[in-house]
């Protein structure tokens, strides 16, 4: 499983698409850094933010939003940009088309299986590599705001364990509904061995659910319990957070660990007996 | 014995209600080059794809290197290289590139295995030049370093020629050949030209309708296919003796049915009812027989065809 890793790597990494999707993801995390959610280019509008926690009633309601001054500095930075990582879902796709679903369109799985290596070892060295990817790139997402942050404005204070913990708890959860979701990719790229299929598909089931169920919710309010079944959603909720995690943190991670043992079980029952054209 | 390098029991292969293969043997020894023929659509290409692991067979056995299990064939297919069909490899990376990943990719220790297999196929000259960017002949080329890049002892390509130029098919064919000598590679070729596969073969597998119709070797494909002069006489003893004695020659067969076939005096064929004739033995019928492969071939396939043609397409 490690040599596929290993070979992948220095595939994609031989790649313009890749350099080109990295870049882009880059740019992209720097803008948004750069940009507040309000639109304010920070340094020149603005030099502090102000996030709100959010206090939940029993139900999972929102009760109030208490207004919590951040200024802003590189300590400071992963707080304010935490809700930027629901694109991540979006940005990671490419990665998903040049690890798994470009060996299904040029036909190299091929060569791959018939080498000798199993299909068992191909589907998780794939998963893996899209794991070590996902975490990467949410690495990435994590310390570039506190690498910007340090540059314009300082660190501003200091490292703790109760620092650590906090960035833990909004970070690590959209890790693991990224992940899911990026699995969701990843099986559909053994099911349907198609780039096409990949990036339709990937995209349309990150929008539709929540299109559907809001229209269902016109005719019937209790279609809106639904919604938190949408990992997208999910996803945002713990970007949102803005330092405390929200009540239905299990129910959250119970969804994610759904659309993961899905997404691998239905993978490897539907690519171990695949006829590989 | 020659060790055993493939062999397959009864192996099937159903596709919904048509039938791919169907029960097929073939044994393949160490050494051999093996000439798996069929028309398109005749089951070559589903066989290959079940032994390289790309489909599964319905029913029946397969062994490769003695292993039998899932666990034991994946193993035994380390030992073993293929190109399917069209060679794949990923169209953005160049030769080397492409060698490179699938050396890492199989943990082959040896960093000079990408030149060599390269050199081997002569595409050292190739520098950065895309995949996507090659030629047919030099896709075929590649797929043929990649299949060599571990060093195997058996080599599946599937319809290797097909798309070359005249030149191309000159050069994969002295290649196999090279291979075969240099390295004691062992070969299945698949083709459905019967006549490309011969300069090559030394063991044939005529596949028709997804069933093995004729396993023979090259030996014998060549008596069935050699051009002779087919003589009845009315005694074979006589005659033979004067074959041997006043034509000079021992290229000939007896056979039953007072049947003498003659491999020789081609240029001169008037001379040998003389010959006879002279000598006391009665020529009642002499015709010559031009057999070639494509003709002996397709006699095969329509000795099994039903009369209203062939009955599916896999």
């Amino acid at each position: 499983m490690r040599n596929i890793i290993k070979a992948d790597l220095y595939r994609i990494f031989r790649s313009k698409g890749v350099y080109i999707a990295l870049a882009v993801f880059l740019l992209l995390t720097v803008l948004q850094v750069l940009f507040g959610a309000d639109g304010l280019v920070i340094g020149v509008m603005v030099d502090s933010d102000i996030r709100y926690d959010v206090v939940y009633n029993a139900d999972g309601t929102v009760s109030e939003l208490i207004p919590q001054e951040i200024t802003m500095n590189g300590r400071d930075a992963p707080f304010i940009f935490a809700d930027v990582t629901d694109n991540l879902i979006y940005l990671i796709l490419p990665f998903i088309v040049f690890i798994v679903a470009v060996d299904f369109q040029s036909g190299a799985v091929k060569n791959i299986l018939s080498s000798g290596i199993s299909r068992y070892k191909y589907f998780f060295a794939k998963f893996s590599l899209m794991a070590l990817v996902s975490a990467s790139l949410m690495a990435v997402y994590l310390f570039l705001p506190i690498i910007l942050g340090t540059i314009l404005y300082g660190y501003g204070g200091e490292i703790n364990g109760e620092y650590i913990s906090a960035i833990a708890e909004i970070y690590l959860p959209q890790f693991y509904l990224v992940f899911a979701y990026v699995c969701v990719g990843l099986f559909v790229s053994f099911a349907f061995k198609s780039v096409a299929a990949l990036n339709t598909i990937y995209i349309m089931l990150s929008l539709l659910p929540t299109i559907i169920i809001a229209i269902l919710i016109e005719y019937n309010e209790w279609y809106a319990k639904l919604l938190d079944y949408v990992i997208v959603l999910a996803i945002k909720t713990f970007s949102l957070a803005g330092g405390s995690a929200p009540p239905d943190t299990p129910k959250a991670l119970m969804i994610g660990g759904i659309y993961m043992i899905f997404s691998i079980i239905g993978g490897i029952l539907l690519f171990r007996k695949a006829e590989i054209k | 014995m020659s060790q055993i390098v493939l062999q397959t029991h009864s192996i099937s292969k159903h596709y919904g209600t048509t039938c791919a293969v169907d029960n097929v043997n073939i044994v393949i020894k160490k050494g051999d080059i093996y000439g798996l023929i069929g028309r398109n659509g005749a089951g070559k290409t589903t066989l290959i794809r079940m032994i390289t692991a790309l489909t599964f067979a319905s029913s029946g056995e397969l062994s490769l290197f003695g292993q039998t299990s899932a666990s034991g064939l994946n193993a035994a297919r380390c030992r073993m290289g293929s190109v399917v069909e069209i060679p794949a490899l990923y169209p953005h990376l160049s030769a080397r590139q492409n060698l490179e990943y699938y050396r890492k990719l199989r943990g082959i220790p040896n960093k000079s295995a990408v030149d060599e297999a390269l050199t081997a196929v002569n595409l050292m000259d190739t520098d950065k030049k895309k995949f996507r960017n090659f030629s047919l002949g030099m896709k075929q080329r590649l797929g043929l370093a990649l299949a060599l890049l571990s060093n195997p002892d058996f080599i599946i390509l599937d319809e290797p020629t097909n798309g070359l130029d005249p030149m191309g098919i000159v050069e994969m064919r002295e290649m196999i050949k090279r291979l075969r000598t240099d390295r004691g590679i062992t070969f299945m070729i698949s083709s459905h030209i019967l006549s490309e596969l011969s300069l090559i073969a030394t063991r044939y597998g005529i596949i028709h309708d997804g069933k093995m119709i004729k396993e023979l070797t090259d030996a014998e494909l060549r008596e069935k296919c050699q051009r002779c002069l087919s003589i009845k006489v009315d005694d074979t003893k006589k005659a033979a003796v004067v074959l041997e004695t006043v034509l000079n020659t021992t290229m000939y067969k007896v056979l039953s049915n007072n049947e003498i076939r003659l491999y020789d005096y081609f240029d001169n064929i008037a001379e040998v009812p003389l010959a006879l004739n002279t000598h006391g033995v009665r020529v009642s019928a002499l015709t010559e027989i031009n057999d070639n492969l494509e003709d002996y071939f397709m006699s095969l396939i329509e000795a099994v065809t039903p009369a209203n043609g062939g009955k599916k397409d896999a």
